[in-house]
């Protein structure tokens, strides 16, 4: 009797603490599910958040881009097409330079060889034609590229354009560096040119105004041959439809600028006897 | 049966057993801080971090945007979370996943032959061939993975909101 009660007892106190055990495994698994739901929805937040605070400053900067880029074409003043010329005889013959403000090699052509490049556009012996492209930024990342082209092209209408071009070049960032991205920096370089900074330039900057026109430049490039040789980077400096060699025998540098003016030279003293063996109809 | 094992736990426990919590306090926020410090460092400048994304040249253009946008802030979620000690096993868990998916990233890079910073802290992107860090970037990260795993396997911490809500394991 004592012990089937005493059994009795047992049972109900087992069934009680199973109960409780039941109970509190029940509260475990809920707050276990509260807390894991809570810590996803915590991160799922704090992602969106990200994705839409990346979205808002690059559609910033690049809806900036894309919406000037829409606008109609206009070339900057006295620009035929795409192609900016400088020197002092518009007859003499051409020497197509395809560059981008942000590649590294062409900051190093122009180091080295701009300086003899202006002295033969000045002497008139050549016509330097500038194509702008643009394309390091998809590879790079940023607007440097068509935000310096962009200035670049507003200093045409200052007839600035190739003093700004050599004040770029001299303060080139680091290739991955998105310096020239930021307006101010474009306007604070134009103030090394004397006369270039008016309100109408720094307006053509901040607006982007060339953009479309830089585009169209960069679309230029894309297609542009030397020869029946497509164009595949920057620096390509191309005169009679031959590519010119700018690195040293040794390729390890940029070729000696006395080097490269023979080189012109000879190229061009082959133009001048071209027309007298097959005299142009 | 029930007593026995109070009786055990009052007075069983170690010297170690009774540092795990501590430990386990600075691990978590030994991780904190690296993700903080990380994900701040991105979010101050997402198109460089996308840009960082971008430079290990796995994912698809249409991916580098968000995942380069998210990260920063899924890291300040992490750094978050383990602050305040909330479902410090499941952060755990993902942030020794996103170390791991980090260091892959890296690897892949190395043996590839790219000449990339691994973005970590913010920066990323093309660098000059000797200027890459891969073996210490990866070293650097297994460190953070023996915090994570640390409390993985001990996710009872001091001063937890898992403690606080009564949370055995």
């Amino acid at each position: 009797m004592s012990k089937k009660n005493s059994d009795g007892k047992r049972t109900a106190r087992d069934r009680m603490a199973a109960e409780r055990a039941r109970r509190q495994a029940a509260d475990k698994r809920k707050r276990a599910l509260i807390i894991g739901g809570s810590v996803v929805a915590v991160l799922a937040v704090a992602a969106t958040i990200g994705i839409v605070v990346g979205n808002n400053k690059s559609d910033s900067n690049n809806s900036g881009w894309s919406a000037a880029a829409s606008q109609p074409l206009k070339a900057p003043a006295g620009v035929n097409g795409t192609v900016i010329s400088y020197g002092s005889n518009p007859n003499a013959p051409v020497m197509t330079v395809y560059e981008d403000f942000r590649c590294p090699i062409c900051d190093q052509v122009e180091g080295k060889l701009g300086g003899t490049i202006q002295e033969m556009a000045d002497a008139g012996t050549i016509r330097v034609d500038y194509h702008i492209a643009s394309f390091l930024d998809r590879n790079l990342g940023g607007n440097g590229s068509k935000y310096a082209a962009n200035a670049a092209a507003c200093a045409v209408d200052a007839g600035k354009f190739k003093q700004y071009h050599d004040v770029l070049y001299a303060n080139q960032p680091d290739e991955t560096s998105d310096k020239f991205g930021n307006k101010a920096y474009l306007l604070e370089l134009a103030s090394k040119v004397d006369g270039l900074r008016s309100p109408t330039f720094d307006a053509c900057v901040n607006n982007l105004t060339y953009a479309p026109w830089v585009k169209a430049s960069q679309e230029d490039f894309n297609n542009a041959k030397v020869g029946d040789q497509q164009v595949t980077g920057t620096p390509t400096i191309a005169m009679n439809n031959k590519k010119l060699d700018y690195v040293s025998a040794d390729k390890k540098s940029i070729m000696a600028p006395d080097v490269f003016k023979a080189q012109v030279e000879q190229i061009i003293a082959g133009m001048n006897a071209a027309p007298s063996a097959t005299p142009a109809p | 049966m029930n007593a026995a094992v109070a009786v055990d736990r009052s007075t069983g426990p170690t010297a170690f057993r009774r540092a795990i919590p501590w430990i386990g306090l600075a691990a978590r926020l030994g991780l904190a801080a690296v993700w903080a410090f990380a994900g701040w460092e991105k979010a101050t400048n997402p198109a460089q971090a996308a840009q960082a994304v971008r430079a290990y040249d796995v994912l698809p253009e249409s991916l580098v945007e968000p995942i380069g946008y998210a990260l920063p802030y899924l890291e300040l979620g992490l750094a978050a979370l383990l602050v305040i000690g909330l479902g410090t096993r499941i952060v755990a868990g993902i942030s020794a996943l996103l170390l791991l998916v980090f260091i892959a990233g890296i690897s892949q890079a190395w043996a590839r032959g790219l000449a990339i910073d691994c973005g970590c802290f913010g920066g990323g992107g093309p660098i000059a061939p000797d200027q890459t860090k891969y073996l210490e970037e990866i070293l650097r990260d297994i460190g953070f993975i023996v915090l994570a795993g640390w409390l993985l396997f001990f996710p009872r911490t001091r001063f937890s909101a898992d403690a606080w809500l009564a949370i055995e394991d």
